[in-house]
């Protein structure tokens, strides 16, 4: 194989900004591990909830409310639409049309954990994490994603900053965001699935 | 080509000692890290051990409270699975994998020192624990409610330490499986990478499914232990058994996560010493991916003894049985290898000669396990004990010590002693299976693990009391090897390229190799590349013609994950003071919890997020403004 | 290993079958090595390649082989698995056993019998033990008999005890449980049905009442000192639940869940410093005069 150096496109604008450079799949795999993690809590939940004699939610407690927790799965949810716009815009190589979509964003992400928040506290009133097993189990689910929700909203403060040196790197960094927040939506989803329709099963 | 070379020399020096040692990113120097690292993990694992059988020695012995031996035993297993088997053969895969793939970096190198300064802390972390006499003294894996009821803080370092160590591990399985992928030699398409390769990108799969299960359950334990959480108590709803399922879903796959890399340490010897390229190269490939997968299928005969329903047993019996399939492919593989070669009888061939017989032995063992009845009358007793050892040191530690004494010419520059190789060899077998053997025996006579004394008259003494002498043999061996290390990488003839006459790419540069790996990048076209002497000339030959040098700056080619067609080249990142900054930002958030100094622990966090952005921070940037 | 059952039987048999199975594998495996090892001719650089004993080797060797012998295996398994399980349809006698850091605590349903550190049953019949855990995981081991099985707080597990022949069983404790881990020990005991009878009315009646002055003086010393908080002894003030169970202890083999041999040396070391035994165990040392302690010693040597 004859390989002149200069015949190699370097990692610029030679090079697709579509192609999945190594940063991508780097994020492909960490999303694979937080998964795994999600998905073993989960499963945790229906382990202790089929272990359990008697009633689920145990106690007498009745099964949690659905509407407000769908509606703020829901912001969440729609929140991947606008980082779709950002990724989709640094691909047309965009950045302001990039910010305009994390902006919206993160405005939609932070909207998601105060709402969170506030149902958090009212939920509190009926039971808590240290009462039993099962409010162990869903205080978990919901407190870790919710972290993770925190930190796709400061990934994405920090994407959006990044587009102002709008190079490869700026690029790849919104693509990762985007990856990452709509893994993070997925485990919403899941979620709400587990903890508010499952027990109605 | 002269000129060629000054500008590699040049954008690949680093600038002076302290700054290296802070800011380095070059793979060679994080992997000798974290092999001397976890060599002084593994020294401290043995002492921890030789204390055990001192106590053990006799019946009734009063050396050792139960309190310090509930501690020691703990951490010998906890040092010797976490913090030196598992970094010891991420520092082969640190060092080789570039090299053998033809190379000059791994994918992310800040993120390879970042997980290297993260093993560290995270071992400092956990053995602050002995020195404060407060170490986790439930055992390695540390069954609740036993761990969760523990007052103290013993329990902590266990729980946040591991949590914390996980993401080290967690890095190092993402970097290996992009590296493999992306980065190899023009030519190296998948069927043609070593088998080493192959065992690593097998064990960091394992490693991306497997943590997550250890991390949640630690993150169970410790909101249990810190925040009243209740999962584990069957009064509030929970079950202890949970912790038991979270932990061997880990730590089954655990295993194959420190066999794989060993025995690709093993698939990387056998050609070479045989003078033979190795026998059904896909089989063992296929092997090694099939045993990574399957290992996340086995773990509930680690629980046979707690009462499940005889039909799950019963399934889990079977999968692991099968397991044994693969491992077998793999043994007659190399055995073929052998017969059909010439084996050359050097030091590390014979650490391999004594891999096969320990970990066959291991291995039959293990298979008996596998037969529930069984099960139920030995485990927990001496018979496991020695089975796990035969596995681990066998299939584990005889690699290793095969492997530092195959790659030391090339990542010192000089050969180590062949004689004293060949005693220390001896020394190791015959304590090994002096220490471990009579515990086979002593377990079928009723003797349980994990007691700190046992009584007289029961038939136990002399088995004790040989495994052990055995066990000073051993140390003394190990001994043996620590000092031939040492002097030669002092005083060793130097070893040239190539002492051994091996098939692998890292065989093909100096010893050691220069900061930039090859002068060019190598181009591959079968699975022995370094016995290909006409390609090894071309590449030479394009050398000179200034090919696929890539000397502006340090870069290395990004090529395709299947049949690596060249795409396009990489710009890597240079020396940075970041990922030490996050790692100490990270110790600190995990001292803040175990503390239970809420101020430390936010601090902590703060610090994580300032070192993330300082890391990402485009502070100089060569590259080209889109728009 | 002698098999006083039939579940140890079978597992003995299992373990002959593999053992000898895995000593052949062994050999092949050595044999092989060792031909390949011996086999030294001096072969040039090119030949590095050539065909040889290959795939077809590698595949009937590590393949074929291993899954005949382990389908064998599985079906072996499979057929013993049942006899080592508990088949709960055929005991004809319950045993209750309370795992507890750092001893087992025992009762009959059948007439409330309650002792600690030793079982008996009568052989020839097999008996259903019951146990469960008051704090943390223990396993009940008694290899002679059977398999070992967790003891597991929240959760009843079940063992057969089917002794062949009489004897005395040494059984321990399998399952890290804490500092004393190592002295968690007991014995069972397999006898005559008749003899059994009468011991298990005997563990259901209470304590003999102090038959002079000095065994009065013993129960005083004994209800004055701070045993009554953990121990029990039917029919008097003592109703600890904490500890063992006292009332007949001068009936059994052991002390100290049969870490120690129930003499009265032995027995007066542990009332006077049981951390010197089993450092870490719940019990405190029990200060006492001399004459207090020989009182004592009398009055529990009479709990027959």
């Amino acid at each position: 194989m004859t390989v002149e150096a200069a015949a190699i496109p370097l990692a610029g604008p030679d090079a697709p900004p579509g192609a999945r450079p190594n940063g991508w799949w780097g994020m492909v795999l960490l999303i694979a591990t937080e998964a795994t993690l999600f998905a073993l809590l989960v499963a945790t939940y229906f382990y202790l909830r089929f272990r359990t004699q008697g009633g689920w939610p145990p106690d007498g407690l009745a099964d949690p409310k659905i509407v407000k927790p769908m509606i703020a799965t829901a912001i969440l949810v729609l929140s991947s639409a606008p980082l779709a716009l950002a990724s989709r815009a640094v691909w047309e190589l965009r950045p302001s049309v990039a910010r305009l979509g994390l902006a919206g964003g993160i405005g939609l992400g932070v909207a998601f954990l105060i709402f969170q928040y506030l149902l958090v506290q009212a939920s509190l009133d009926t039971f808590r994490p240290g009462k039993d097993a099962y409010g162990s189990i869903f205080y978990t689910l919901i407190g870790l994603h919710a972290a993770h929700v925190v930190v796709g909203v400061l990934l994405a403060s920090w994407a959006l900053v990044r587009t102002l040196r709008f190079d490869r790197t700026a690029v790849l960094t919104v693509r990762v965001t985007t990856l990452y927040w709509h893994f993070v939506n997925v485990v919403a989803v899941v979620i709400f699935l587990t903890l508010y329709l499952a027990p109605r099963g | 080509m002269v000129a060629n070379i000054e500008r590699l020399e040049r954008n690949w020096a680093e600038p002076g000692r302290l700054v290296t040692a802070i800011a380095t990113v070059d793979h060679k120097k994080i992997g000798v890290r974290y092999l001397v690292t976890a060599s002084v993990f593994f020294v401290l694992a043995g002492l921890e051990a030789v204390a055990l059988r001192a106590q053990l020695a006799t019946p009734n012995e009063r050396l050792l409270s139960p309190e310090a031996y509930d501690q020691l035993f703990s951490m010998h297993g906890i040092t010797m699975i976490f913090l030196f088997v598992t970094p010891m053969l991420s520092g082969f895969g640190n060092y080789l994998v570039p090299l053998q793939i033809g190379s000059r970096d791994m994918a992310f190198p800040r993120l390879n020192a970042f997980g290297y300064w993260v093993f560290l802390a995270s071992g400092l972390f956990i053995y602050s624990s002995l020195v404060l006499g407060r170490a986790p003294d439930a055992g390695w894996f540390n069954y609740v409610p036993l761990s969760s009821g523990s007052h103290g803080v013993n329990i902590d370092f266990y729980g946040l330490g591991l949590i914390f160590l996980g993401i080290s591990t967690t890095a190092g399985a993402i970097n290996f499986i992009v590296t493999i992928f992306r980065m190899r030699a023009p030519g190296m398409s998948l069927n043609r990478i070593p088998l080493f390769c192959w065992a690593v990108l097998a064990t960091s799969f394992s490693i991306v499914f497997a943590i997550p299960s250890l991390s949640a359950d630690c993150l169970l334990l410790e909101l249990s232990r810190k925040w009243g959480y209740h999962f584990f108590d069957k009064a509030t709803g929970g079950d202890p058994l949970l912790w038991q399922h979270l932990f061997w879903i880990f730590g089954h796959p655990d295993v194959y996560i420190i066999f794989l890399p060993a025995v690709g340490i093993v698939s990387s010897i056998v050609p070479v010493f045989s003078q033979r390229r190795m026998v059904a190269y896909n089989l063992v490939a296929l092997a090694t991916m099939a045993t990574g997968f399957l290992g996340f299928g086995v773990w509930v005969h680690h629980m046979f003894a707690v009462g499940l329903p005889q039909v799950t047993m019963t399934f889990f019996a079977a999968a692991s049985m099968a397991i044994a399939i693969p491992s077998g492919i793999q043994i007659f593989a190399w055995i073929a290898t052998i017969i059909g070669g010439t084996p050359v009888l050097r030091t590390p061939f014979l650490f391999i000669v004594g891999f096969i017989v320990v970990f066959v032995i291991g291995g039959l063992s293990g298979v008996m396990f596998a037969v529930i009845p069984f099960d139920q009358q030995v485990t927990d007793s001496y018979f496991v004990v020695a089975h796990f050892h035969y596995v681990l040191f066998g299939g584990a530690v005889f690699p290793i010590l095969a492997g530092i004494h195959y790659w030391l010419p090339k990542i010192s520059g000089r050969m180590f002693s062949e004689r004293v190789g060949v005693a220390s060899f001896w020394l190791v077998f015959v304590g090994f299976n002096l220490t471990f053997f009579p515990m086979h025996i002593s377990g079928l006579l009723g003797m349980p693990r994990r007691v700190y004394t046992y009584p007289d008259h029961m038939g136990w003494n002399v088995l004790n009391l040989l495994s052990t002498i055995g066990g000073v043999v051993l140390a003394c061996g190990i001994l043996v090897i620590i000092v031939n290390i040492l002097w030669s990488t002092r005083f060793g003839a130097a070893a040239g390229d190539d002492p051994w006459n091996a098939n692998t790419l890292e065989w093909s540069t100096t010893s050691p190799p220069p900061h930039y790996n090859f002068a060019t990048i190598p181009v591959v076209r079968s699975a022995d590349p370094n016995w290909d002497r006409r390609d090894r000339e071309e590449d030479q030959r394009r050398l000179e013609r200034g090919e696929l040098v890539l000397a502006d700056g340090h870069e290395t080619v990004a090529t395709s994950e299947v049949d690596a067609e060249l795409e396009h080249v990489l710009r890597m990142p240079g020396d940075s003071p970041w990922p030490l900054l996050l790692a100490i930002a990270l110790t600190v958030f995990f001292v803040g919890l175990i503390s239970s100094s809420n101020v430390t622990a936010w601090i902590g966090v703060a610090a994580v997020v300032i070192a993330l952005g300082g890391w990402h921070f485009p502070w100089t940037s060569d590259e080209e403004v889109l728009a | 290993m002698l098999a006083h059952s039939g579940p140890v039987g079978t597992i003995d048999t299992l373990w002959w079958v593999m053992f000898v199975g895995s000593a052949i594998v062994f050999a092949v495996v050595v044999a092989l090595l060792a031909v390949g090892l011996l086999r030294r001719r001096a072969i040039p650089p090119e030949q590095r390649r050539r065909p040889g004993p290959g795939t077809t080797f590698v595949v009937i060797a590590g393949v074929v082989v291993p899954t005949i012998v382990l389908v064998a295996l599985f079906v072996l398994t499979v057929d013993a698995l049942p006899k080592t399980s508990p088949a709960l349809g055929t005991t004809r006698l319950a045993v209750d056993v309370v795992g507890r850091e750092w001893f087992w605590d025992v009762s009959y349903p059948s007439n409330g019998a309650r002792t600690a550190n030793e079982i008996h049953i009568p052989v020839g019949v097999p008996v259903d033990i019951r146990v469960t855990s008051a704090d943390v995981i223990h396993s009940l081991w008694v290899p002679e008999l059977n398999r070992k099985i967790d003891v597991i707080p929240g959760q009843t597990n079940h063992v057969v005890f089917d002794a062949r022949s009489r004897g005395v069983f040494r059984g321990q404790c399998a399952e890290f449980c804490g500092l004393q881990h190592a002295h968690m020990a007991l014995y069972v005991v397999a006898e005559p049905k008749a003899k059994f009878d009468e011991w298990l009315a005997r563990m259901a009646a209470p304590a003999p009442p102090p038959a002079n002055a000095d065994l009065e003086r013993g129960q005083q010393v004994l209800l004055s000192s701070a045993c009554e908080y953990c121990h029990r002894i039917a029919g008097t003030n003592a109703t600890g639940t904490i500890g063992p169970d006292l009332t007949h202890l001068a009936s059994r083999l052991s002390l100290a869940a049969a870490t120690i041999p129930n003499t009265r040396g032995y027995l007066a070391g542990w009332i006077l410093d049981p951390q010197h035994i089993k450092p870490g165990n719940r019990m405190p040392a029990t200060n006492l005069s001399g004459p207090e302690l020989q009182s004592l010693l009398d009055y529990l040597e009479s709990l027959h």
